[in-house]
Order: structure tokens, then C-alpha cells, then sequence
């Protein structure tokens, strides 16, 4: 029987978590992991079947993304920078929407789940479809649902890091949502095919793949994730915690995606939940995508994520903040509401804001 | 209480089971030259990630740039949405090829809302990689229901003909600069393999030849036309002074036109004249004056008080028909007919909307016409009814439609009302029949009240190509047609260069043809360069005539420069599923008439 590696003989839990918390840079990363005991991937061959083979106790190790050698093909699945940031916002909403749905059985076990996101977001939020919410009028209820929209953005954000002596990038996306425990972080925030979310028609992925694709486009991402407290079902409290790098086997040709786990069953290292408490970590997820390649770039990317976040998450079911290297944030409602603004600017609204009905398709 | 500030915002009572599901499309169309918000505070800060000496891309001034997922590039202004997030899209060709909306290709953004598909429809759509759709049967559906939607609906088509009408009022070119670049474009065609003709290349001699039209009867008709068109055929035909595609009218103005014969001289042999309109069109008030060589005809739109502004645009076709001694079958000439509102449209008294309504009715024109295979009919109709009586569960009123077909009803679906306004939109089913006739019911029903309206349909051939058996005299015309138009100061703000708004560094630029209007270039009279050529030319002291020569000869070769330009993207297009990454951008070719402007400005100003 392998024990798990514990991080307290290499670091400091609460120290490490709090360097871990703040890396940003590939030599961040580095930094970090210089500090562990890891068996080099060429030592250690994860087998799907027989994962203690050659495992070496007291170290960590690097297992395979969703426990799949072969995952490479199901990772890249990005196209164009800006998707993979999508695909993890929505997963930050997700977080959201089921951190309300599990605080709603504890309170009502029998209560019927919602029918749809933005079905979910009405109940739990009372927010219409954020394209509405610039059409709502001035009374006292109108103001009290923007608040509600305002005050969600500030639960999920996206912020965009450029690091200028390494002239590296970095995109984290942080939701104060229900979070994993971290015995349960490489079943779920680090599976791949397989699926928690196929019976809950309220949330909008199912098999967990948008999100990972933005490993395939940045040199490491890490991920922390802390459950809330209230929603333990008897799990241990704490931090779960690792790395995740794109690794090229000598000799062979089938790169895969990896993460640092401290167990033969794909385990991530954690720390105590005093020690995440100590470093001021609360419950929700945070992934930070390092090196992230912008492409062409080189200009505008801080302008650009903007548009392009309102273009590809065009009506959002719930809004977030950006905060595109700058203290500051704005707020993404989406295009379909930034269409709807336009209205409110008396002559210079536009000519034309028609809705049809909907159409049945196919018959 | 929460309510929805006004706007056109229509949604569907019921919904039917069958097919994929249902998807809702949301259609915005910006104003002329209004930006949207930039992102905040990023615009005028330089680019963290920035080289010190790098040199930052223009913003583009395109009205829905802002709401593209990067300017310039990815013109995804038809998106498709799945939970919000956006899974597919299109660019504007969209517009301008399915819905023949060119006017409108930078100005209108198309929302489609996919949440109501069935999941299997949606597990077909989607891919792994997340990157379009697939298109496949449930893809191919989806597309043939927005295009039916949008391509018929009277709020877009009137935007669309208020665009045409600002770009028709441009100052037309000169005779002058005309002669000489029909010699250039003549000489250039001189080496040329090949031409093209037709509807490609619309123009005063070939733009109608297949376009179609309602005629009653088929029946033999000579027509204008080139050797590619019908068989050949002898005696005159009609032309029409000013020779124009479309004829707009605005109400209360009068608008005149000569109709001949060519020759002229065969107008002493004419032995019957006619002017109809097809529909007819009752406030379209008709003066024929007979002259020597032909007629002229009046045309005065008088606008009825009591006239609904939701009746804009209203078309029809001139139809003139002459016979002439010696010549059996009737010599024919069509013009289409566009009368629009004027410029500023008072705003429509509301009518007072009331707890208890008192009736409904269409205020579409009519007669109502649903195309056998066309797009969906929107028939406009109003109640006097607050529009919150249709709201709630249930609604303290509902909107029942029932259909008399002598085939197979057509579905229909009735939008919200807006205030008071709302519309019925009719699909054009299969198994409908040319000739039909439907009756439809419209009933409004309330507490103890019924309203109730109907209205006829006409269902009708979709146009084609009609039987034509003759060719103008002297041969086919060798060169496209062309309208050629000057861009002065003033009409900057139209975004006609190259889909955008003039600046002193454009030069020209030019529209492609389609069936209602030809290949249309465009010269920017007021370029800074060519205006301090000018400038020099006066301070010099040149006479008036050398003056115009020169600008003449620069405005000639512009032109011809675009013609070339256009003549070049063509023969792109033909080849494109080859050559795509051939086709110039809108931007290159904007560069390249910027440079040879400039090039033919330097070369006047050091030969002079």
C-alpha cells in the first residue's frame, strides 16, 4: 500500500501554498517545483492498468491528465487563444451555479433540479438573460437585480498577467464557486471523458474537456481548489494543489498532458485546511495557464481580450470580471448585452433591435 | 413593477414539438457611423505587451467592429449561441448573398439562439473540437430557417432601401469623365478573351434579362437584351431617360421619365402604348404626355393621411408595353418601382392602448404574396390592446390564427405585440401551389370579447427567367455597365468606401453589381490630394477647361484603375474554391487606389 506523499518533509504547507498561490511566471513554477522531490518523468511510466509500478514512495510524480496516456489528442482542442479562457469561465459559472444547487438539496433534498442554465441562474440569482438587463427599467427592483449581476461578476475573474522581464503571459481564472476537496480534484477538475455533470441538466459541459484546453497552450497551468465548507459531506477540508506541463517522452512521438499527484491513483498534493486558511485561500478554484501563447500577439492582446471575451461568450449565463493587466476590472456581460446598451443611447441607438420568436427548425 | 424599455422584441406564443426544435434569432442593425462603446479604458492606453518602437493597428470605424471578436479580422456578425456561448458563425457574405442586404453588411450583427434544439440535434451540432458546427441535415436546416426569417423582413428591407436611396442621390459622374473611361475600359477589352455579361454585370442593357417578373401570361416579348439572351429578333424596343435599375419616389415628389423607341424613329410606327404597375399601386398617381419620339411619364406617390408608415417600402414594376406597325409581339420594358418614407419620418401617432381593445387589423400592403419556396411572409398587424394582455398565465388575451388553404396549411407564428404592433409570419410551406389562394383569420380573443381581422394570400411562381426572342439592334454591348459616382465632403458619412466612411486619404472605391443595381464606382471628389491639386492648378491660374481637363483625366483613370480592380476580383471569385487566400481584402484594395491615386496625382503635378 503506496502512502501518499505529504508535501511538510520537502516545505513549509503554509509558505509553499502561499508561493504556490502567487506563481506567474514559467521560473515561478520552477521555483516550486525545485523544492519537491519528483521522480523525472522518464522514471516513472504511468500504466493505466497497474499505476504502482514503478512509483517511487516519498516522491511525487507526474500522471497523465484524466489518468489517459494518450490524452494529447482530446487537450488540444483550441483554435484560437481566446476559447480556451472561455471554456474555463464557463466552468467558473458552473462552479457558481452548483455551489446554489448543492446549498438547495442540503436544504430541500427532494427539490427538483433546475431544467437549463439560465433556468438555474433565474432561480438561484433571480437574473434574467443578461442581454435583458440593460432594457430593465429604473425602479427599485430593476436596481436591485443589476446589483445581483454586478455583485456575481465579482465571484468569477479572469485576469491577464504579463510578466515583462520574461515577456511570458498569464491567464488565471479564479471562481469562488463550490470548489473540489482535494481528494476529489483528479476525479474531477483533472478528468478528461469522464463525467459528474451528465444527470445535471442545469450545468452546460459534460465531459470536462473545454477547460483542459488551455493547458495545450500555455508551458505550465496550475490549479488550487478549496470545497466549500458547508458542502464537506464528511470530506477533509483543505487545499488541493498542482502543476500541470505538457510532456515530450524521449524518443517517442505521443506527448501527453501530466500533472504532479502524490499518490498512484492520481492524488493531488494538498495542504491542511489551517494552512489554507493561513494563506487566506477560501473555498472556489483558481487555474493559471503560464506561457499562455497569444499567437501572433506582440500588440493589443490587453486590448483584445475584451471584444473577444464578449464575442465567444456572446450572452453569457452569468457575467464576470476581466481584469486585463490592470488593477482594475471590467465587467463582461457579453455582446448580446453591449447590443442592448446601445439602445440607451437616445438617437445613436441602433435602427433596428428585432427578436423573432422562436422558430421551429427541421420541419 | 419591472418592465422592458421599448423596443422591437418578439416572442412566440407556442411552440410545435416536431424537427430539431426551435432556435430564436435576434437581428440588430447599427446606425450609420456609430461605434460601439471601445473596451473600457484599453483603447487609448498602449499595450502592455507593446514593443517600444511598434506600431499599433488602426481601430476599425466599421459600426459593428466593436462587436466582432477581433476588428478587421473574423467578421463573425452571424453567431450561433448554445447556452450563451457562441459555437458557430458566419461572416457578412451572409448578408449580402442570402439575404441581399449588401447595404447593410456592415451595420447588422445576427444573434441565433440555439438553446431550444432537441440535445440530439445539439450532440450533431457540436463538436469535440468546438470549432463550427458540423454541417450536416440538422446544420442545413438551421441555415435554411434563418434565411427564410430574415430574407423577407419589411423592417430590413426598408433599412436596405433607405441605404440605396442616400447612395443613388450621390452626385453622378460627368459625361466627360464617362466617354473617357468607357474608352479605356473599351480599349482594355480590345485584348480581352472573354467577357462576361448578364446579370454579373448589370447595367442599362442587361440588367433585367433574368430577373423575371409576375407576368400574367407567358408570351413572347422583345426586350433589350445581348446575344446571350433569347433568340434573335428584329424591330425596335423601348428605352427609358434617365436609364435607371430602380425608380425611387418619395411622397408627394414627382419624378419623370421619357419612354421611347430605338430608334427614335420607330416610335411613328407605334400602334398601341401601355403603363401598368404590378401590384398596382392606388396612391401612385400616373401623367403620360405624348411627344414627338416617345412619352413621358409622371409618377407622384400622393400619401394618403391616413397612411401607415409600416406599408414603407412600397414596390411595385413599371411594366410599359408598345406594339409597332409590322411587329407582332409586344416590345416590353420594366422598371422596378421603390417608394420609400420621407428622410425624417414624423413619428406615427400612438395610438391609445387600452385595457379593453377595440380592434385588429393588417396594416401590411396588400395583397399579401407568399413565394412557392421563399422566405417567410411578415404581415404586419395592430390591436388597441395593452401589449401586457397577452402577457401572464394565462394571458388575459390570446391571438388565435386559423387558415383556409385549398393544400396544406402553411405554419404560421404570431410575434408580441410592441406596442399595439406586432406580425404574423407565414412560412412558405412545402406543398403549396401557385395560384392559391389562402384566407387567414386573425382573432383576438378576451373576456367575453372576440376581434377579429383576415386577410388574403396570393401564392406565386417564384420569378424566372422569361422568354425573350430578341437583341438590340447593332449587337451586343460589349462594355459592363457602369454608374459612376462622386463622393463629395459632405457624404463622407456614408460608408460606401470599401464598407466604411470617407477620409481625404481615399481616393475611390467600388460596389459590385447585383440584379438591381450595377457595378457602381465610386470617386471621392474631395480627396486632400486631389484637392490641393486643384488648389494649384487655380493658384496657377489655368483656365477653367484646363483645369476640368486634368481632373477629368485623373477621375477617368481611378475608375478605370477600379474597373481593373473589379474585373480582377471576379475572375478570383470564379476560381475560389482554389484561390481563396487570392482574394484582396476590402483593406488591400483600399491601399491600392489610396497608391495609385497618389501616383497619378505626383505624375500630373511634375508633367503638367
Amino acid at each position: 500500500m503506496v502512502e501518499p506523499t505529504s508535501l511538510s518533509p520537502f516545505v513549509e504547507p503554509a509558505e509553499f501554498i502561499s508561493s504556490a498561490i502567487r506563481a506567474a511566471t514559467s521560473r515561478d513554477v520552477e521555483a516550486l517545483l525545485a523544492q519537491l522531490s519528483i521522480t523525472p518523468d522518464e522514471h516513472y511510466q504511468f500504466d493505466e492498468l497497474n499505476p504502482e509500478s514503478g512509483w517511487q514512495p516519498g516522491c511525487f510524480h507526474w500522471i497523465p491528465v484524466g489518468r489517459e496516456r494518450g490524452n494529447a489528442g482530446r487537450i488540444k482542442l483550441a483554435n484560437q487563444p481566446v476559447n480556451p479562457i472561455a471554456e474555463r469561465t464557463i466552468n467558473g459559472m458552473e462552479a457558481l451555479i452548483e455551489l446554489a444547487r448543492q446549498r438547495e438539496l442540503t436544504a430541500a433534498p427532494t427539490s427538483i433540479s433546475p431544467i437549463t442554465p439560465r433556468d438555474a441562474v433565474t432561480r438561484y440569482f433571480g437574473l434574467p438573460s443578461l442581454d435583458q438587463l440593460p432594457k430593465l427599467d429604473d425602479s427599485d427592483q430593476s436596481k436591485k437585480i443589476r446589483t445581483i449581476a454586478r455583485d456575481l461578476a465579482r465571484k468569477l475573474r479572469v485576469r491577464l498577467l504579463w510578466d515583462k522581464s520574461a515577456r511570458e503571459f498569464a491567464v488565471a481564472v479564479e471562481d469562488d464557486g463550490i470548489g473540489q476537496p482535494p481528494a476529489a480534484i483528479h476525479r474531477t477538475l483533472l478528468s478528461l471523458g469522464s463525467t459528474t455533470k451528465a444527470d445535471k441538466p442545469y450545468l452546460i459541459g459534460v465531459f470536462g474537456q473545454g477547460g483542459s484546453s488551455a493547458c495545450a497552450v500555455s508551458k505550465f497551468s496550475w490549479v488550487i481548489s478549496r470545497r466549500a465548507p458547508d458542502l464537506l459531506f464528511g470530506e477533509p477540508d483543505g487545499v488541493g494543489w498542482t502543476v500541470i506541463r505538457h510532456i515530450f517522452p524521449k524518443g517517442r512521438r505521443d506527448d501527453y498532458f501530466a500533472y504532479l499527484a502524490c499518490h498512484p491513483d492520481g492524488l493531488v498534493p494538498s495542504v491542511a485546511a489551517g494552512d489554507a486558511d493561513a494563506a487566506g485561500i477560501h473555498h472556489g478554484t483558481r487555474f493559471v495557464h503560464i506561457g499562455y501563447d497569444f499567437g501572433r500577439g506582440g500588440s493589443a492582446i490587453t486590448r483584445q481580450l475584451f471584444p473577444a471575451l464578449n464575442h465567444v461568450l456572446y450572452n453569457p449565463i452569468l457575467p464576470f470580471e476581466i481584469y486585463a493587466a490592470r488593477p482594475t476590472p471590467d465587467v463582461i456581460y457579453g455582446n448580446g448585452y453591449r447590443l442592448s446598451l446601445l439602445a440607451s443611447r437616445g438617437t445613436h441607438g441602433p435602427a433596428l433591435d428585432k427578436i423573432f420568436p422562436p422558430q421551429p427548425v427541421g420541419v | 413593477m419591472t418592465t422592458i424599455n421599448g423596443q422591437i422584441d418578439k416572442r412566440l406564443d407556442s411552440v410545435p414539438a416536431e424537427g430539431h426544435g426551435t432556435i430564436a434569432i435576434r437581428v440588430v442593425v447599427l446606425q450609420k457611423g456609430v461605434a460601439a462603446a471601445p473596451a473600457p479604458a484599453t483603447t487609448d492606453e498602449t499595450p502592455v505587451d507593446a514593443q517600444p518602437d511598434e506600431i499599433l493597428p488602426e481601430m476599425d470605424k466599421r459600426p459593428v467592429s466593436g462587436f466582432l471578436e477581433e476588428s478587421k479580422r473574423g467578421k463573425q456578425c452571424c453567431v450561433f449561441l448554445i447556452n450563451g456561448q457562441r459555437q458557430h458563425s458566419w461572416d457578412n457574405q451572409f448578408i449580402v448573398r442570402d439575404l441581399e442586404l449588401k447595404y447593410l453588411r456592415n451595420r447588422m450583427i445576427v444573434v441565433v439562439d440555439c438553446d431550444g434544439l432537441k440535445p440530439e440535434a445539439t450532440a450533431e451540432l457540436m463538436q469535440g473540437s468546438r470549432h463550427q458546427f458540423y454541417e450536416g441535415q440538422v446544420y442545413d436546416a438551421l441555415a435554411v430557417r434563418v434565411v427564410a426569417t430574415l430574407k423577407g423582413d419589411p423592417d430590413l428591407r426598408r433599412l436596405e432601401e433607405e441605404a440605396e436611396d442616400e447612395i443613388s442621390s450621390l452626385q453622378a459622374g460627368d459625361e466627360a469623365v464617362k466617354a473617357a473611361l468607357d474608352q479605356l475600359i473599351e480599349a482594355h477589352h480590345e485584348a480581352a478573351a472573354h467577357v462576361h455579361q448578364g446579370q454579373s454585370q448589370a447595367g442599362d442593357v442587361s440588367r433585367d434579362e433574368t430577373s423575371g417578373g409576375p407576368l400574367p401570361q407567358p408570351k413572347e416579348v422583345v426586350i433589350p437584351g445581348d446575344s446571350s439572351v433569347g433568340v434573335a429578333a428584329s424591330g425596335p424596343v423601348l428605352q427609358m431617360r434617365p436609364d435607371v435599375a430602380t425608380i425611387r419616389l418619395k411622397p408627394d415628389d414627382t419624378r419623370r421619365l421619357a419612354i421611347s423607341a430605338k430608334p427614335d424613329a420607330a416610335w411613328r410606327g407605334l400602334q398601341h402604348f401601355g403603363v401598368t404597375f404590378d401590384p398596382p399601386v392606388k396612391e401612385l398617381q400616373v401623367a403620360r404626355t405624348s411627344q414627338i419620339n416617345g412619352e413621358e411619364v409622371a409618377l407622384t406617390f400622393a400619401e394618403p393621411d391616413d397612411l401607415d408608415v409600416d406599408e414603407y417600402p412600397i414596390e411595385t414594376v413599371l411594366r410599359a408595353t408598345a406594339m409597332f406597325e409590322g411587329h407582332p409581339e409586344p416590345r416590353l420594358l420594366e422598371r422596378r418601382v421603390v417608394i420609400t418614407p420621407p428622410k425624417i419620418v414624423p413619428p406615427p401617432t400612438p395610438i391609445p392602448l387600452k385595457d379593453d381593445p377595440t380592434f385588429i387589423r393588417v396594416t401590411s400592403r396588400q395583397p399579401i404574396k407568399i413565394l412557392v419556396g421563399g422566405p417567410d411572409v411578415h404581415v404586419k398587424l395592430r390591436w388597441d390592446g395593452k401589449d401586457e394582455l397577452i402577457a401572464g398565465n394565462p394571458p388575459a388575451w390570446s391571438f388565435r390564427v386559423t387558415c383556409e388553404s385549398p393544400s396544406v396549411e402553411p405554419p404560421t407564428f404570431l410575434t408580441r405585440p410592441v406596442n399595439g404592433r406586432f406580425e404574423l409570419l407565414v412560412q412558405a410551406t412545402v406543398g403549396l401551389k401557385a395560384g392559391e389562394q389562402i384566407k387567414f383569420d386573425i382573432e383576438a380573443v378576451g373576456p367575453g370579447k372576440t376581434l377579429a381581422t383576415a386577410f388574403l394570400a396570393d401564392v406565386i411562381e417564384p420569378p424566372t427567367p422569361r422568354k425573350v426572342s430578341s437583341k438590340v439592334s447593332g449587337g451586343s454591348q460589349r462594355r459592363p455597365p457602369y454608374d459612376l459616382r462622386y463622393v463629395m465632403r459632405n457624404g463622407w458619412g456614408e460608408e460606401t468606401c470599401w464598407g466604411e466612411q470617407w477620409t481625404g486619404e481615399d481616393s475611390g472605391s467600388f460596389e459590385e453589381p447585383n440584379p438591381r443595381s450595377p457595378l457602381t464606382i465610386f470617386i471621392n471628389h474631395d480627396m486632400d490630394l486631389l484637392t490641393t491639386y486643384r488648389d494649384s492648378l487655380l493658384a496657377k491660374k489655368h483656365a477653367e477647361s484646363t483645369i476640368q481637363q486634368r481632373i477629368n483625366r485623373y477621375t477617368a483613370h481611378v475608375a478605370f484603375h477600379l474597373y481593373q480592380m473589379y474585373e480582377k476580383k471576379r475572375q478570383v471569385q470564379a476560381h475560389a474554391a482554389e484561390t481563396v487566400e487570392d482574394m484582396p481584402s476590402e483593406q488591400q484594395m483600399k491601399d491600392e487606389i489610396r497608391r495609385v491615386a497618389r501616383t497619378l496625382v505626383k505624375l500630373m503635378e511634375v508633367t503638367q
